[in-house]
């Protein structure tokens, strides 16, 4: 499928997957190799998480993703498949083997209502970019990179997966685990002093309200992307209105009605489809956050405990500054990372945006030149007697010449061409991509190009309609074909 | 064509009209006077009542030629409500078949895309305008404008409602509606016309479809902008909690909140362009009105024609001496004193309907004559001005687009200057 093989090209893309080209939930036997992975600078290991499949069992049909990872410490199989099962015992075993560390968040479990909708391309797509980010943070993690746990999830072939990753760590353990490293004062949260240690009051504060603020951010950028999608369709709607208007219309109307339709047509194709990116990282970094603050305030309650003084014992004050220390080492990791992923999603979106109204603008201009160069189109019907008629297809034509005399003044009012080369150079020297550049630069030499016929013609009208007739003949049919190059240009350029 | 015509003419005597520059080049009332409508006023009918509360218009007369004559004084001004322009319009639409009358601005909302009805005062603000459109349309038709009714319109203070009430003009529109809901089919349709009849209906479709998904797409653009509104807030919110990261928030909450202010401006230009396509709207039908009155001019020459045939036929029969009631019943001939005395009768009776088909024909040449040299002037005025409202509408879009682009570069500049 083509999506997929974009998304093999572009290995790290998956994220500019949208609604329209998600990749698909596949059949077992389509998947290709795909780019090889690179390892970030400074760290040893990467892994992607790619290529949903769905995959039938006798008992159940459920989607399978593709694990890739490439580690200096171990050797890994080429790719591995998980389905999220198995991600989500990852999760319980990391929770359990590094109790002062909050693993990365697992994307949630289908709500009611999307088990109706367990494999819609969105849906699964989400969901995958979601599991990425998770073994990411995992492998960048400076702890949980060297778990036990996260090894054997990536290297072992999948039909062992199961002895190795179910049995040995049963609930009853896991329980048992955790409790004993935090002891029962968790049920017990302030028992007389509450207290309140200001470094990680302020950092829970802090992350409480960062969680907030990436959750609204979530809901305010789907809404965004939403609307400009519902825009879109509005905008197809005038463009098919103006289509279906310029048939009948005449004369220079049916000029500005072409425009008017390529300008909401360019306008529509901008926004048709978004992307997915954010409804994985946003609320899974909302999560993250969360975890967080849930894990200082488990360090508080033993720091409460060991005021309160009821167990004054070395053993609890040594877990007391362990959890403090591995709280302190693991935000000033964790924020520095947050705060340059918030970076790059804000970045998309802007990204984003700004190709929209590039677009956007880019069509109405070049509609703003259809509509007020069609003047050229009347040169070419002059006669030279004088037609007077009722019907509305002759006076399409406009060609009394009285009249045309008029329009020549009417062209020297519109000046339209120098003010559209001026216009169309200020914008785009604003728009600072290179390859916007090079369109611009051909629509600018269109310009030019026309304004110079339009001298030839306004200079020589008031001799000969005849040798007008000509000269316009040729320059409209090679502003014609200027005309469409532009447009072909600037749509194999991608502005993404 | 001809231009027997000349050039300088009173529009009183309408003669031989044959050519558009003629007919352009002719005297209106716009050239000697200067009409505005200055402002509105809400009154009411002496009752609290909401209903019966009603808004005036101010119409502001200035003579501008002082040589002009016609005009009583040199400022007038008058309050005039919507239903005295609905008068004054219904009465010209009556009075001049022939002409293409200028349309009212419309009556109740139309392609509304927020909550708004006729008493809100943006809307009162745009009927203005179009009344404003209205007047200076007819008075710069050199045929509506020396109306006598119409210059009462604009000067008579007391009692014009008498005035135009008594010309009765409600009784020919009353009976030219009932004329025009009978379907008229005739024998032989004018292509001409019935050309200029399809491409009305056909404009007033295509704008009525332009019309509505333009007020779709602002609906919808007005949310999305003013969504970004909410983005501001949380930007500057978020902002305070954060210290590498606080100044590129803060700032780039900044444009946001541009952007969603910038809409409103946007939205009021583009209403304005909306309204001159919704005056070629009602043109269109306008438009219509015209064709139909041409064709119940030539069904009333067919049914002259049908009338004379009939009554032939009848002589024929009297002739014959077939038509009296013993042979219609009896199949016997007509004595012959029965038969000399209905041919006579006939005869006169058929002369008066030869007289009635010639004037019928008259009349018929008459319209078609002046009716085409006013179809062809708004031919060329529609498109001037529909030309020009696209270009303006395009022109707005792309004004919007360079906003937007700029504002969301600055803020794509305040996110990477981020640490």
């Amino acid at each position: 499928m083509a999506s997929e093989s974009s998304s093999a090209v572009l290995d790290l893309n998956d994220a500019d997957a949208t609604d329209t080209d998600a990749p698909s939930v596949m059949d077992v036997d389509e998947v290709p190799d795909g780019a090889p992975l690179i390892m970030e600078h400074g760290y040893d290991i990467a892994v992607k998480v790619d290529a949903p499949m769905k995959q039938l069992s006798t008992l159940e049909t459920f989607v399978t993703y593709r694990v890739r990872c490439v580690c200096a410490r171990w050797t890994t199989p080429p790719h591995v498949r998980r389905r999220y099962n198995h991600f989500k015992l990852l999760h319980k075993r990391l929770a359990a083997s590094h109790p002062l560390v909050a693993p990365p968040p697992l994307p949630p479990l289908h709500s009611a209502r999307q088990q109706l909708d367990r494999y819609s391309p969105a849906f699964v797509a989400v969901r995958c970019l979601a599991l990425h980010s998770f073994l990411d943070r995992i492998a960048k993690h400076p702890i949980l990179t060297h778990s036990e746990d996260f090894r054997l999830f990536l290297t072992t072939p999948d039909e062992e997966l199961d002895k190795v990753f179910k049995s040995e760590n049963s609930a009853l353990n896991l329980w048992g685990l955790s409790n004993a490293l935090y002891g029962s004062g968790e049920a017990k949260p302030a028992n007389g002093a509450r207290v309140k240690d200001p470094e990680f009051s302020s950092a829970a504060d802090y992350l409480q309200s960062l969680q907030q603020k990436l959750t609204t951010l979530c809901t305010l950028t789907t809404k965004l992307y939403k609307g400009s999608v519902s825009l879109s369709t509005e905008l197809m709607g005038m463009r098919r209105a103006c289509d279906a208007w310029a048939v009948s219309a005449g004369g220079r109307c049916a000029g500005a009605l072409a425009g008017c339709g390529a300008g909401a047509g360019a306008a529509g194709a901008a926004r048709a489809a978004a992307p997915l990116r954010h409804r994985a990282a946003l609320p899974a970094l909302a999560a993250y956050a969360h975890a967080h603050v849930d894990k200082i305030r488990a360090r508080d309650a033993l720091h409460a405990a060991y005021v309160s003084g009821n167990n004054t014992t070395d053993e609890v004050h040594n877990r007391l500054e362990q959890a403090s220390e591995a709280l302190r080492s693991e935000l000033s990791d964790w924020i520095p990372k947050t705060h340059a992923e918030i970076k790059s999603l804000l970045l998309d979106l802007a990204d984003r945006q700004v190709n929209i109204h590039t677009q956007t603008l880019m069509g109405w201009e070049h509609a703003l030149k259809l509509s007020t160069d069609d003047i050229s189109e009347m040169f070419k019907t002059v006669s030279k007697t004088a037609v007077q008629n009722l019907s509305p297809s002759k006076c399409r034509s406009l060609t009394t010449p009285n009249e045309t005399e008029q329009d020549i003044d009417d062209i020297d009012n519109y000046s339209n061409d120098s003010d559209i080369q001026d216009v169309s150079k200020d914008d785009i020297q604003h728009v600072s991509k290179d390859d916007v550049q090079d369109v611009s630069n051909v629509d600018i030499q269109d310009s030019k190009d026309e304004s110079h016929v339009h001298e030839c013609v306004k200079v020589e009208n008031g001799d000969d309609y005849g040798k007008l007739d000509s000269i316009s003949k040729e320059d409209s049919s090679k502003s014609d074909s200027r005309f469409s190059d532009p447009l072909q240009e600037f749509s194999e350029v991608d502005l993404s | 064509m001809s231009a027997e015509s000349s050039p300088i003419k009173s529009s009183r005597s309408l003669n031989k009209l044959e050519t558009v520059e003629d007919f352009e080049s002719q005297d209106t009332l716009l050239k000697h006077v200067d009409i505005t409508i200055v402002e509105s006023e809400k009154r009411a009918n002496g009752t609290l009542h909401v209903r019966d509360h009603y808004t005036v218009y101010l119409i502001d007369l200035k003579v501008t030629d002082p040589d002009y004559k016609l005009v009583q004084s040199k400022i007038s001004t008058i309050w005039r409500r919507y239903t005295e322009f609905e008068q004054i319009h219904d009465f010209l639409q009556v009075t001049y078949p022939h002409v293409v009358i200028p349309p009212l601005p419309e009556k109740r909302v139309l392609y509304a895309w927020r909550k708004s009805d006729t008493t809100d005062p943006e809307f009162i603000e745009r009927r203005r305008a179009g009344l404003e459109n209205f007047l200076l349309r007819v008075a710069s038709h050199p045929r509506l404008c020396f109306d006598d009714q119409f210059i009462n319109f604009l000067q008579q203070e007391h009692g014009w409602r008498e005035t135009i009430t008594d010309s009765g003009y409600l009784l020919q529109a009353e009976n030219k509606l009932k004329s025009l809901s009978v379907s008229i089919r005739l024998k032989k349709p004018d292509p001409e016309i019935e050309g200029v009849k399809n491409y009305g209906r056909q404009l007033e479709t295509n704008l009525g479809n332009f019309l509505y998904t333009r007020s779709k797409i602002i609906e919808k653009n007005y949310a999305l902008c003013k969504l970004h509104a909410n983005y501001g807030k949380l930007f500057s919110e978020w902002s305070v909690i954060e210290k590498d990261m606080g100044d590129g928030l803060q700032k780039a909450g900044h444009y946001f909140d541009s952007i969603a202010d910038s809409i409103d401006s946007v939205a009021e230009d583009e209403e304005q362009l909306a309204d001159q396509l919704k005056e070629y709207l009602f043109y269109a039908s306008a438009l219509q009105q015209l064709c139909a009155n041409h064709e119940a001019l030539q069904r009333a020459l067919e049914n002259a024609h049908d009338a004379l045939n009939n009554r032939l036929a009848e002589r024929t029969r009297a002739a014959a001496g077939k038509s009296g009631l013993m042979s219609r019943l009896f199949g016997t001939t007509d004595p012959d004193i029965v038969r000399d005395q209905s041919t006579r009768a006939l005869d006169t009776k058929i002369h008066a309907d030869r007289e009635a088909i010639d004037r019928a024909t008259r009349d018929l040449e008459d319209f078609t004559k002046k009716a085409t040299v006013e179809i062809e002037h708004f031919q060329k005025q529609k498109d001037k001005d529909l030309h020009e409202s696209l270009v303006g509408f395009i022109t707005l879009q792309v004004k919007a687009a360079k906003k937007n682009l700029q504002a969301w570069t600055q803020i794509k500049e305040c996110l990477q200057n981020m640490p």
